[in-house]
C-alpha cells in the first residue's frame, strides 16, 4: 500500500464513524419530522415550506445540518487529523491529496444519500397528503432523474466542502489570528459598509434570486468548479509550507 | 545513511541549530544529548520533517527527505501527541499509527499493551502524564520504522517502567535491528544502551563520538595539583575542584603510556568520568569561571 492510500485509509477510519453518526441522527430527525406533522400538522410545522403553491419537503431541512457537517469536517481535517498524521510520517503533499479524495467521497455518498432521501420525501409528503416540493430552482426531483440531483448535490457539495477545507487550512496556519483577523475584516468592513454581514448575506441572497431563474446545469457545473479548484489549490499552497503544532 | 548538511533552522530572527553536519549509521542507538532549549527537539522535528528547516538539506539513502514519501515511511519520530488530540481514545490512535506505519506490528503492540498495563479504551486526556509516555513508546516500538526516534520518551515514568522500556527497547533492537536516537536527560541510565552520543550545545553540534571512545577518553584525575598539573598542561580541561590540598581535574583527550605511569607513580587516582558528568561539563559554558572548556 503507497502512502496515500494509507492517509486515505487513515482518513476513513475516522470518517466512518462520524457520517454513520450524523446520518443515523438524521434519519432520525426525519422520520420524528413525518411523524409530528401525520399527528401534529399545523400545530408543528417542521421542513421547507413554499408560501407560493403550498408545497412542504420535510427532507430538505437536511441541507443546513449538511452544511454544518461541512464546516465541522473541514476544520477538524486539519485542526486534528492533520498533525497526527504528520507525527505519523506523511507528507504535507500526500495528506492533501488522499484529502481531496476523501472529500469527494464524503460528497458522493452524501449526494447519494440526500438525493435518495429527497425522491422518498416526495412520496412520503404525498402520502400524508400534502402536495410535496419538487422545484428546488436547481432541480426538479419530478422531472430530472436521481443521476441528475446527484451530480447537482455533489456539485454544490464539493464546492462548499473546497471552501470547509480553505477554512480548515487558514485556521491551522494562523489560529486565533485568522479569526481576529476575519473579525477586524468585519468591524472595519461595518463602519465603511455599514452592516456589511447582513449586507453580504442579503447581497447573496439577491445574486441567488436574480440567478435563479436563469440557472443552467452548465453554470452551477462550471461556478462550483471554479470555486473548488481556487479553494484547493490555494488550501495547497498555504499548507505545504506549515509546521506540526503542539 | 542519513545525512544531514549545514542545516539552519531560526525562528524568526531567533536562531536555533547553526551548520548542522552529521551521518547517522544504519542499525546503532544514538544518545542526542543537549541542554534544555538547545534545539534537540528542533533537530529531531526536521529529521521527521514536522518543522521545515531554514536552509541545509537532510538526506536518507542520498534522497532528500522533504516532501519523500518513500523516505517519510522510514522515520518515525514519538514525542508529545498534539493537544488537539486530548478526546481522541487511546486505541484510536493506536489503530491510525497502525494504518500510517508500512512495518507496524500488531501483535508485538498488544504484547505492549498488556506488558505495560496500557487501558486502551480511555481518552488521551483522561492519561496521567506516564501513560501518555507510554502510549508514544508502543507507538515507537510497534512502528518497527527504520529509524525510530524517541524524545524525552520517559517523562513521567517511574523506574521500573524505564527500565522495562530499556529491557523492551534492546530486546527488539536485537530482534530486528534499525537506527534508534534517544534524547534524554536521564544520561546515565541510557548510557549503556548508547553506541554513539552526539552533543548538542549552543546552536551547534559539539561533539559526536562512540560511547566506548568517550569514555577512554575522559577521566577525573585526583591529588596533588602541583603533580596533577603537570600532566594536564596540553589536555583539554572539562573540570576542576580543589579540596583542601588536593585537586580534581576532569580531563578530555587520550593519555599517553608515559603519563599513565607518571600518574601510577605519583599516586594520582585515576577513574573514568560517568557520562552525565561529562555531559554537564561539556556543556557548561567555564570551568568555574576560570576559562573555556573549548565544546562552546
Amino acid at each position: 500500500m503507497d502512502s496515500t492510500n494509507r492517509i486515505l485509509k487513515f482518513h476513513i477510519y475516522g470518517l466512518k464513524k462520524t457520517a454513520l453518526g450524523f446520518w443515523s441522527v438524521m434519519l432520525i430527525i426525519n422520520i420524528l419530522s413525518y411523524v409530528l406533522t401525520m399527528y401534529y400538522f399545523p400545530r408543528v410545522r417542521v421542513g421547507l415550506f413554499s408560501g407560493n403553491d403550498d408545497t412542504i419537503s420535510l427532507a430538505g431541512i437536511n441541507i443546513m445540518p449538511i452544511f454544518i457537517f461541512f464546516i465541522v469536517y473541514g476544520i477538524l481535517l486539519y485542526h486534528e487529523d492533520f498533525a497526527l498524521a504528520l507525527s505519523f510520517g506523511a507528507t504535507r503533499k500526500d495528506y492533501y491529496k488522499s484529502t481531496i479524495i476523501s472529500n469527494i467521497l464524503v460528497v458522493l455518498i452524501f449526494a447519494v444519500i440526500q438525493s435518495i432521501i429527497q425522491i422518498v420525501d416526495k412520496h412520503l409528503v404525498a402520502s400524508l397528503g400534502f402536495n410535496p416540493m419538487t422545484e428546488f430552482g436547481i432541480f426538479n426531483t419530478s422531472t430530472d432523474s436521481i443521476l441528475y440531483i446527484i451530480l447537482v448535490f455533489s456539485s454544490i457539495f464539493l464546492t462548499l466542502n473546497s471552501v470547509t477545507n480553505l477554512l480548515g487550512v487558514f485556521q491551522y496556519r494562523f489560529g486565533y489570528k485568522f479569526w481576529v483577523g476575519l473579525g477586524i475584516l468585519v468591524l472595519v468592513g461595518q463602519m465603511f459598509f455599514g452592516n456589511l454581514i447582513l449586507k453580504l448575506i442579503l447581497g447573496f441572497r439577491e445574486i441567488y434570486l436574480y440567478l435563479l431563474p436563469r440557472f443552467k446545469s452548465s453554470t452551477i457545473f462550471i461556478t462550483g468548479g471554479f470555486v473548488t479548484i481556487i479553494s484547493y489549490t490555494l488550501g495547497y499552497f498555504l499548507l505545504r509550507k506549515a509546521n506540526i503544532k503542539k | 545513511m542519513l545525512e544531514i548538511i549545514n542545516l539552519n533552522k531560526s525562528y524568526g530572527k531567533n536562531k536555533v541549530l547553526t551548520d548542522i553536519n552529521l551521518k547517522i549509521q544504519e542499525n546503532k542507538i544514538y544518545g542526542l544529548l543537549g541542554r534544555n532549549g538547545v534545539g534537540k527537539t528542533t533537530l529531531l522535528s526536521l529529521i521527521s520533517n514536522q518543522l521545515l528547516r531554514s536552509s541545509g538539506e537532510i538526506k536518507l539513502d542520498g534522497e532528500e527527505i522533504f516532501e519523500n514519501s518513500k523516505a517519510m515511511e522510514d522515520i518515525c519520530l514519538v514525542k508529545d501527541l498534539p493537544e488537539s488530540l486530548k478526546e481522541r481514545k487511546v486505541k484510536d490512535i493506536l489503530a491510525l499509527a497502525g494504518i500510517m506505519y508500512k512495518n507496524w506490528d500488531e501483535e508485538y503492540k498488544n504484547y505492549l499493551i498488556k506488558e505495560f498495563n496500557l487501558n486502551v479504551k480511555k481518552k488521551l486526556m483522561k492519561l496521567s502524564t506516564g501513560n501518555k509516555t507510554i502510549l508514544g513508546l508502543i507507538i515507537g516500538l510497534a512502528s518497527r520504522s527504520r529509524i525510530t526516534i524517541f524524545d524525552e520518551q520517559t517523562l513521567g515514568l517511574d523506574a521500573a517502567m524505564r527500565y522495562k522500556f530499556y529491557n523492551l527497547l534492546l530486546e527488539d533492537f536485537e530482534n530486528n535491528p534499525r537506527t534508534i536516537i534517544i534524547s534524554t536527560h536521564l544520561i546515565d541510565e541510557v548510557a549503556n544502551l548508547f553506541e554513539e552520543v552526539i552533543i548538542l550545545n549552543d546552536e551547534r553540534i559539539a561533539l559526536k563520538d562512540e560511547v566506548s571512545v568517550l569514555k577512554e577518553k575522559s577521566y577525573f584525575l585526583a591529588g596533588q595539583e602541583d603533580l596533577i598539573n603537570r600532566v594536564i598542561k596540553a589536555k583539554r580541561v572539562i573540570y576542576k575542584d580543589k579540596f583542601g590540598s588536593k585537586s580534581i581535574v576532569g580531563i578530555y583527550g587520550d593519555l599517553t603510556e608515559d603519563e599513565r605511569n607518571y600518574i601510577r607513580t605519583n599516586n594520582i587516582e585515576i577513574s573514568n568520568i560517568p557520562l552525565q558528568k561529562l555531559f554537564v561539563y561539556l556543556t557548561e559554558n567555564t570551568v568555574k569561571g576560570e576559562f573555556s572548556n573549548g565544546f562552546n
